[in-house]
């Protein structure tokens, strides 16, 4: 929880990502090496290293999906790659999809707004389950939603790359 | 782990003591020097000019840089960035219109007081800046902003240290270029929100995007061309002249006169809507009419490719064109009208552009400079990113990413390995920069061994590595063993220094390799029907030598000889076009054969219909 701690934040899986970004540069501005310009070697070091870490937690923090793995992680949550059947199904009809419609814009901003919702509503579920201490079978739903992730970038990249 | 306690001060802001500190844009062509002077930031003139050509020339006693090294007489050395930071199999001679030799994989250039490295004739050039900050200044000058291209990696950021550290300055920072010109502007026209920096050089195009808030720039994405700039602009001016006055060949000298032609046309256009004129070429005299509108059709590739660009580094920052709130327009490039209205109508937003786009980098450095050492109260931060990622080889020549490129530095990740032998005692670590998932296409930045480790079964051992990048985008490493808690400074030395174009290509090839997968496949492809022919080719031979004369078969023998020596070089456009010679070359023999086999086949038949 340690990040959480830089921050001065409660390790919760939902956080104000104003707050958080207050909080990091205010932080930034007191520990930034460039502060240091005059200071003694040691301390330079010190500096170093301590803006690093807040570079590090900060990243980690504001992003939702590894803010929840960094969160698992610290719960000591058995993790493994299992996903149900039913969800591989529907992985393969997404590749698929996305596949026969690489040219076609409309298709894929449609598609990119399915996925979307879909992403949204786990990651809805996922907050009830950290919320309700449900955290034993959480394994499955995060490996969808860090899925749904990639895949919604995926289709945003081939969006982009076409227009 | 936890913050750690600082006791000591940071920024002492004594009002009464005021640091000096200057900024320097350590250009390819030109380079400035500028600093905070009574509150206004301002260049230090140089031989009376605010830009100083980035030129070094020797004789046997003398040394002249600047302006004065240009009518020296004596040969000049010219873009000297390109070269520094690189070793010699990353540059291409003939580019280069000075000589170059290298020991080992340095790079060194001739001089006629003897051989000089890049560092050096770097450090002559900061040495001359410096010089002239300091009789400006009685001598009084605490240290100096250094800015470096975005796309600088660990070795061309090491090199530039070390060349102000020879030439005797205090690096204070090395800062990105876009990052300076949008300090110059954020804190000049106190602004905030999100910015695109645009910099269009004489033979560089940079895109940066920047997030400008409460004192804070955060760099967010970058990107850029290291093979696009102002200079494209002349070759497409000189190509419609030659177009529009039938020419079709021109001599070495002509074509230089031309391009310079073209390079005062282009400046004329940003004054003019039109340039008609006479102009005379050796025994030639030329025509030339050009309009702004004829300049931006013969353009339109070079946009484009502007554009494209930018379009990756809105996609990396996950941006609109509509969430931009200005765009910073840098470098002499882009004061080329169909630049402005191309850019203004990407965005559909006024430029900013109201800094002089040669300074405003220098301008933004000497800010940066003025604020680390304390000068300014409440002074900006500045968040800067890494420009490639970092990673090392792990088993099978894939790279593991540790530092993933666009990370706001300073940036610490600690890796942890292992042992896999019975006993082993040290370790090999390869450290590469780039975007690739091959050893191969990405480029070897450092490699050093890990010794001293406490033999142990395999596995056992676990030794952890901390990759640092500091707030200079410098690497470091070190390594601890933790189960003796043993700890190692390792000093990176990087082996190599990488190629603009390579990082151009590392960087793009991530995005688009399809294309050179597609490349690949191509040549793979050749490779596979030029050997089968030459397979082809030697069966036929050997069984039906008889059918061909010498004379034939020396010529099918020298074609299969090219073609095998295309497949070796690997030339997919060589290796098709021989085979499809050598194909030919075969037609009668094959044509031959084919009798051979069909009247074999009837004299067959026809003994068996006997029979």
């Amino acid at each position: 929880m340690e990040y959480y701690e830089i921050f001065n934040l409660k390790p919760t899986l939902n956080l104000s990502t104003e707050e958080l970004k207050k909080s990091y540069q205010a932080l930034q501005k007191q520990y930034h090496p460039d502060r240091f310009i005059h200071a003694s070697a040691e301390t330079q070091q010190k500096a170093l290293i301590n803006s690093s870490l807040i570079n590090d937690a900060y990243k980690v923090l504001e992003n939702p999906v590894k803010r929840a793995q960094y969160l698992i992680e610290c719960h000591h949550i058995k993790t493994s790659n299992q996903m149900s059947p039913t969800f591989l199904m529907q992985q393969m009809e997404l590749e698929e999809k996305l596949e026969a419609s690489l040219t076609k814009i409309l298709d894929l901003k449609k598609m990119l707004e399915e996925v979307n919702t879909a992403y949204a509503s786990r990651y809805t579920e996922l907050e009830n389950k950290f919320s309700n201490h449900e955290l034993q079978s959480i394994s499955e739903l995060m490996n969808e939603i860090i899925f749904l992730d990639k895949f919604r970038y995926k289709i945003k990249d081939t969006i982009q790359k076409i227009s | 782990m936890a913050l750690l306690q600082i006791s000591e001060p940071g920024q002492s802001t004594s009002p009464h003591e005021r640091k000096i500190a200057i900024g320097i844009d350590l250009g390819t062509t030109n380079s400035l020097v500028a600093s905070v002077i009574s509150g206004i930031t301002e260049t230090i003139a140089i031989d009376g000019q605010p830009l100083m050509p980035s030129l070094v020339s020797y004789d046997e006693k003398n040394l002249w840089v600047g302006e004065h090294a240009r009518s020296s007489k004596n040969e000049v050395i010219s873009s000297v960035k390109r070269l520094i930071g690189k070793k010699i199999a990353d540059i291409k001679l003939e580019n280069i219109p000075y000589s170059i030799t290298h020991q080992d994989e340095e790079i060194l250039i001739e001089t006629l007081q003897g051989l000089k490295s890049p560092v050096e004739i770097s450090a002559e050039i900061l040495k001359k800046l410096y010089s002239a900050a300091k009789a400006r200044f009685n001598d009084d000058i605490t240290g100096a902003v250094i800015t470096v291209p975005a796309y600088f990696d660990d070795a061309q950021r090491q090199a530039t240290k070390d060349a102000a550290k020879l030439a005797g300055i205090q690096v204070l920072r090395l800062i990105n270029e876009p990052t300076a010109a949008a300090y110059a502007y954020g804190l000049d026209n106190n602004i905030a929100g999100t910015f695109v920096i645009f910099d269009l050089g004489g033979g560089t195009f940079d895109v940066s995007i920047l997030k400008l808030e409460k004192g804070l720039f955060e760099v967010i994405a970058t990107h850029g061309d290291a093979n696009l700039g102002g200079d494209d602009f002349d070759l497409v001016i000189r190509d419609f002249i030659m177009q529009h006055n039938q020419i079709d060949q021109l001599t070495v000298n002509e074509n230089r006169q031309l391009i310079q032609i073209a390079k005062e046309i282009k400046t004329e256009l940003t004054q003019h809507d039109q340039i008609e004129k006479n102009l005379n070429l050796n025994t030639l005299t030329l025509h030339i009419k050009i309009t702004q509108n004829d300049f931006l059709t013969m353009s339109q590739d070079l946009i484009n490719r502007t554009h494209q660009i930018l379009k990756q580094a809105l996609f990396d920052a996950q941006l609109k064109t509509t969430d931009i709130d200005g765009i910073v327009m840098v470098g002499g490039s882009t004061r080329m009208p169909i630049i402005q209205n191309t850019v203004k109508a990407f965005f559909n937003k006024d430029l900013l552009n109201n800094l002089n786009p040669d300074e405003v980098v220098a301008l933004g450095a000497a800010k940066q400079a003025d604020s680390l050492v304390g000068n300014q109260n409440d002074a900006a931060l500045l968040l800067d990113v890494t420009p490639l990622s970092l990673g090392i080889e792990t088993m099978g020549g894939l790279v593991e990413k540790i530092i993933p490129r666009n990370s706001t530095i300073p940036i610490a990740k600690a890796q942890e390995f292992t042992t896999y032998k019975e006993g082993q005692t040290a370790m090999k670590i390869h450290v590469v920069q780039g975007e690739r998932e091959q050893v191969k296409d990405c480029r070897s930045l450092a490699e050093f061994v890990l010794t001293e480790i406490p033999p142990m079964t395999a596995g056992a051992a676990k030794i952890r590595v901390t990759f640092q990048v500091d707030a200079d985008g410098l690497l470091s490493v070190s390594a601890k063993e933790l189960s003796t808690n043993k700890e190692t400074h390792i000093e990176v030395k990087p082996s190599y220094g990488i190629d603009q174009n390579i990082i151009k290509e590392m960087l793009t090839s991530s995005i688009t390799n399809a294309e050179e997968d597609k490349n690949n496949r191509q040549l793979i492809e050749a490779i596979t029907d030029g050997n089968q022919i030459i397979e082809l080719t030697q069966n036929a031979i050997k069984i039906d030598k008889a059918l061909l004369n010498e004379n034939e078969l020396n010529t099918i023998e020298n074609h299969m000889q090219l073609l095998q020596d295309a497949i070796k070089k690997q030339v997919t456009d060589d290796i098709m076009h021989l085979t499809e010679q050598l194909n030919q070359a075969c037609e009668n023999f094959a044509a031959r054969r084919m009798d051979q086999s069909v009247k074999t086949i009837l004299t067959g038949k026809n003994i068996k219909e006997i029979n």
